[in-house]
């Protein structure tokens, strides 16, 4: 390993580590547009010079080969006032509009001005016009003034979506980025160029006027709108979601996350239930579970519950602990018909739910039309899931329940069906709202942070659970006084015996989640083979080998 | 006598012809050299001192031995014939005169170096010229000197002739390169460097016309013998470039380390005009820093020598200018030509030098302030050696030089608020 030492620094680096990458380790941040650590190197903007002893002109930092013994200086003044007079160029003919501009507050132009810059305009003459407010794609806008040119979104566009659809058209200080003609810049990934546009070029048109980043109050969290489980950041303000970006994870998603994942926010903003509906009325909470779960006493049993794929590991593990033990239903099932999405090599999955493996885990896997159609039960509790949405002709099964019940995040078809039947809606939170665990395609645990408060008195899946629990007196509290607290106990009390599931130390799952080791491969269960409650035990009880489906 | 070594079949008629360079005993050198061991060859050109005309003067067969030793790739040469520094002309005479010199230097060059696949990049504007050696290539396939088989011994080398599109930039060997391979002409950051990962990610070396037509000359004479001929480490002749004020322009073959004084009189037929004295002279293309009348007439034209006067060769365009030729006006052409030619890459080339265009033009026509007159010095030093390719370099050499030896013109045109002359140019 070769040591270097940089500034006041002695380090250790990686024989191709990137000297602005090994600087960061040790605290020292080099400024630069167009260096990204997922991309090939430009070495265009110039900003990361660095003095190199021994070398007589100052070098830029992205594209010096680390020897052995090199001694790398970044704070001289013959460095500064380098930077200094590169940044000037940068901003010679940036129309500094910072007040309009949406990327205020989060601008390596501002932020380098603050730090190295701090000169008075010498730019006395007009600048260089350019367009402005090019739609380059459903999801994309470009104010062409604004930018530095330093081709991160063309290298992105080839190197990691592999779509080329950015090049920058002619030459000197004329140069523009933009997109072939009839081309327009429609990636399933092409979000991600506003994330790594390091200035106020490219902007977002969904985030666009939306709100002041400085405003934004920020939360891990992870993506649910395929099984990939890409990490991402909540960007929300008024208790409102404004934003989704990428959060970095090596083994999931590197720096990236799709379109699709990128607009599923507005299902958490929009439409929400919010309070409890009774028999075509608003009601308390409080009023609209007590009157379900007498219903619910005096069935004794004779209920199907469909739960959603989409719920968290928790959500789950409570819910199938109450219907299966301490309140045993005929059937439980948790899946959804939310049809496959395309899936490709780079992130996105076919299958459109973010907790599948846990439901396979758990053997909660089943068919929702069969299940909805031939349980033979009195009564219907769905939470989370939207069947109708899926399939409207489903509404019919739907009659053939003395109650139906649902808890929903969404006024969504199944909601209104709901209402029409004059059943109990319940509000429930979206993973926004609280914390949890999800378990992606490869098995792998991985946390989320509560963003929002939740919606009204909306309660999460695990939350109702134990709610209702309570309701039957056949309560359980899983010890903890701490949210925090009490999802640990769910995974060290609930673990069904003999399941496949892992021991998960939820409080320390660490930072890019991990693969726990599964004792049994999760397997898909499409038939609702001994899922009923009765069999349940049994089926914990000696675990065939294989499942119904192989 | 001055030794004629590129221009030696200039003046004969049809000398662009095969037959008329087989007359000449043509593509004998290269028979010769297919008997040798390829080291042997590189061997004889670096005796010969041979330095890269393009501009930059590095020895040419020591570039040719930084090719990997045991690369499992393709070898490819590069013939840089996108000759488009202003005041450079003479790669095109090669070309349109004695094409089959150039054929036969890049024979031997190919087997000197290993490679089998050579790619002229010519610049665009020069159609009439790629006719001509479009068509010396297409005999030389035909008599069997190109091919699958060159000359029966079983070696193939095939040439092919891609034309430019028409940008300065491309003549930088690795802008060349992007431009070859069908992407934009932006130079590649470096390491690495062309020799080891250059021409689709293969070892490439890449040559100026004039230093691969040179080739056969030294093998035929030896490299001691062509390293007899100029000074120093400057040897060989060179093909001057002479334009710009004197009696009889054109490209003129002459050993390094001529003095300009008799490059001037006894070659190009001295200034036009008995009563214009010579005033500046750019010796090496529009790149280099100027030199002054006085400079000029002492200066010998050969890399060291103008070097210590603290200019250039460079591709030896040398430009003369004479006395009552506003020097405002003659920089604000040549920093339009970079402004306009920066391929915009690199921050301080993309904005330096559109920056530096304004101000030296405002100086010239009027509206430049003082304060951005001292700018200029400032701005050119945050250009310096910060980029990628040399572009803004070769912009900022002009500017200061130019500032430097003929800064009293500047202060007089923004005392005057513009140019005092109403015709720049006499």
């Amino acid at each position: 390993m070769p040591k270097i030492r940089i500034d006041e620094h002695e380090l250790e680096v990686g024989q191709h580590e990137n000297l602005i990458d090994a600087a960061r380790r040790v605290g020292v941040h080099i400024p630069h547009f167009c260096y990204h650590p997922a991309l090939t190197v430009a070495g265009n903007c110039r900003q990361c010079l660095v003095e190199v002893e021994g070398v007589p002109k100052p070098q830029i930092a992205c594209n010096t080969p680390l020897r052995d013994g090199m001694v790398v200086h970044t704070k001289s003044e013959a460095i500064q006032e380098a930077r200094r007079g590169v940044l000037e160029y940068l901003l010679l003919n940036h129309p500094i509009d910072c007040p309009i501009c949406d990327q205020a507050g989060e601008c390596r132009l501002q932020e380098y001005y603050m730090s190295h810059g701090l000169y008075e305009s010498r730019r006395n003459l007009d600048k260089v016009h350019k367009p402005k407010m090019i739609d380059l794609g459903p999801l994309v806008t470009l104010d062409a003034e604004r930018c530095v040119l330093c081709t991160r979104c063309v290298r992105f566009c080839q190197e990691v979506a592999g779509t080329d659809e950015l090049y920058v058209k002619e030459r000197g200080h004329e140069s523009t980025i933009t997109t072939f003609p009839g081309r327009p810049l429609e990636n399933p990934y092409s979000g991600n160029v506003v994330d790594i546009c390091p200035v106020g070029a490219l902007l977002s048109k969904d985030f666009r006027f939306k709100s002041r980043v400085w405003w934004l109050k920020q939360a891990d969290s992870v993506c649910t709108s395929c099984a990939r489980g890409c990490n991402i950041r909540i960007d929300h303000h008024w208790n409102q979601v404004q934003r989704l970006v990428p959060r970095y994870n090596p083994d999931v998603n590197q720096h990236w996350m799709c379109d699709r994942g990128r607009v599923e926010y507005r299902s958490i903003n929009e439409h929400r239930v919010t309070e409890a509906q009774l028999g075509g009325r608003t009601t308390f909470l409080s009023d609209a579970l007590g009157h379900a779960c007498e219903r619910l006493e005096q069935l004794d049993g004779d209920v199907v519950v469909l739960l959603s794929p989409k719920l968290a590991n928790e959500d789950l593990l409570v819910l199938q602990h109450l219907f299966r033990t301490l309140y045993p239903v005929k059937q439980l099932v948790a899946a959804s018909l939310e049809p496959e999405q395309p899936q490709d090599e780079i992130l996105r999955r076919a299958d459109p739910h973010p907790n599948t493996w846990m439901v396979r885990a758990l053997g909660l896997a089943g068919d929702v039309r069969e299940f909805l159609r031939r349980s033979g039960a009195r009564a219907l509790l769905v939470i989370g899931d939207d069947p109708i949405g899926w399939d409207p002709s489903l509404a019919d099964a739907l009659d053939g329940y003395d109650m139906v019940a649902a808890a929903l995040t969404n006024h969504n078809a199944t909601a209104a069906a709901v209402l029409e039947r004059h059943g109990c809606l319940l509000p429930l939170a979206t993973h926004a709202e609280y914390a949890g665990s999800f378990t992606n395609f490869e098995g792998r645990v991985q946390r989320f942070e509560p963003a929002l408060s939740p919606y009204g008195s909306a309660l999460a899946g695990y939350e109702l659970g134990i709610e209702i629990a309570a309701m039957l007196r056949r309560g359980f509290w899983p010890d903890g006084e701490s949210p925090e607290q009490v999802l640990s106990a769910i995974w060290k009390q609930l673990l069904p015996a003999g399941s496949d599931l892992p021991e998960v130390d939820w409080e320390n799952v660490p930072q890019y989640g991990f693969v726990p080791t599964w004792r049994r491969t999760a397997r898909p269960r499409s038939v609702m083979v001994g899922d009923t409650a009765d069999d349940a035990h049994s089926w914990y009880g000696h675990a065939p080998k294989g499942g119904a489906d192989g | 006598m001055t030794q004629r070594i590129l221009s030696l079949h200039f003046d004969n008629t049809d000398s662009h012809l095969l037959a008329t360079y087989e007359r000449e005993g043509g593509y004998r050198i290269f028979r010769k050299a297919l008997q040798m061991q390829p080291e042997a060859v590189v061997e004889e050109v670096k005796k010969s001192g041979l330095r890269g005309r393009g501009g930059a003067g590095f020895p040419a067969g020591v570039k040719w031995g930084f090719i990997p030793k045991d690369t499992k790739r393709p070898i490819y040469l590069c013939i840089n014939a996108d000759e488009s520094e202003p005041g450079t002309f003479k790669d095109r005479y090669i070309m349109e005169r004695d094409p089959h010199m150039l054929l036969e230097g890049i024979l031997i060059t190919c087997w000197a170096i290993k490679s089998s696949d050579c790619y002229i990049y010519i610049r665009g504007e020069y159609e009439s010229t790629r006719k001509v050696l479009q068509a010396a290539v297409d005999e030389a396939y035909e008599a069997g000197y190109l091919g699958a088989d060159v000359t029966g011994s079983g070696w193939r080398c095939d040439v092919t002739i891609h034309k430019g599109a028409g940008a300065y930039i491309c003549g930088e060997e690795t802008g060349l390169l992007e431009s070859l391979e069908g992407k934009k002409g932006y130079p590649r950051i470096k390491p690495p460097f062309p020799a080891v990962v250059g021409l689709f990610q293969c070892p490439t070396i890449i040559n100026n016309v004039e230093t691969i037509a040179s080739v056969p000359w030294i093998l035929e004479h030896g490299g001691d013998a062509y390293a007899a001929i100029g000074v120093g480490k400057s040897t060989g002749t060179k093909l001057f470039c002479m334009s710009g004020h004197i009696q009889r322009p054109g490209v003129y073959e002459a050993p390094l380390g001529i003095p300009f004084r008799e490059m001037l009189h006894d070659y190009a037929g001295g200034m036009r005009r008995a009563d214009r004295p010579l005033k500046a002279v750019i010796p090496g293309g529009s790149s280099v820093p100027v030199l002054t009348a006085a400079e000029a007439m002492e200066a010998k034209l050969d890399y060291e020598s103008l070097a210590e006067l603290g200019t250039m060769l460079g591709s030896a365009g040398v430009i003369v200018i004479e006395e009552g030729t506003c020097m405002v006006w003659a920089l604000a052409t040549l920093t339009r030509f970079y402004a306009d030619e920066s391929c915009g890459q690199c921050t301080p080339c993309r904005e330096g030098t559109g920056w530096v265009n304004d101000i030296i033009w405002r100086i010239e026509k009027g509206g430049a302030t003082a304060d951005e007159f001292a700018m200029v010095q400032n701005l050119t030093d945050n250009m310096t050696g910060t980029t990628i390719c040399p572009l803004a370099d070769a912009c900022v050499m002009p500017v200061k030089s130019f500032l430097k030896k003929f800064g009293h013109e500047f202060e007089e045109h923004l005392q005057h608020g513009g140019c005092p002359q109403t015709q720049p140019v006499g």
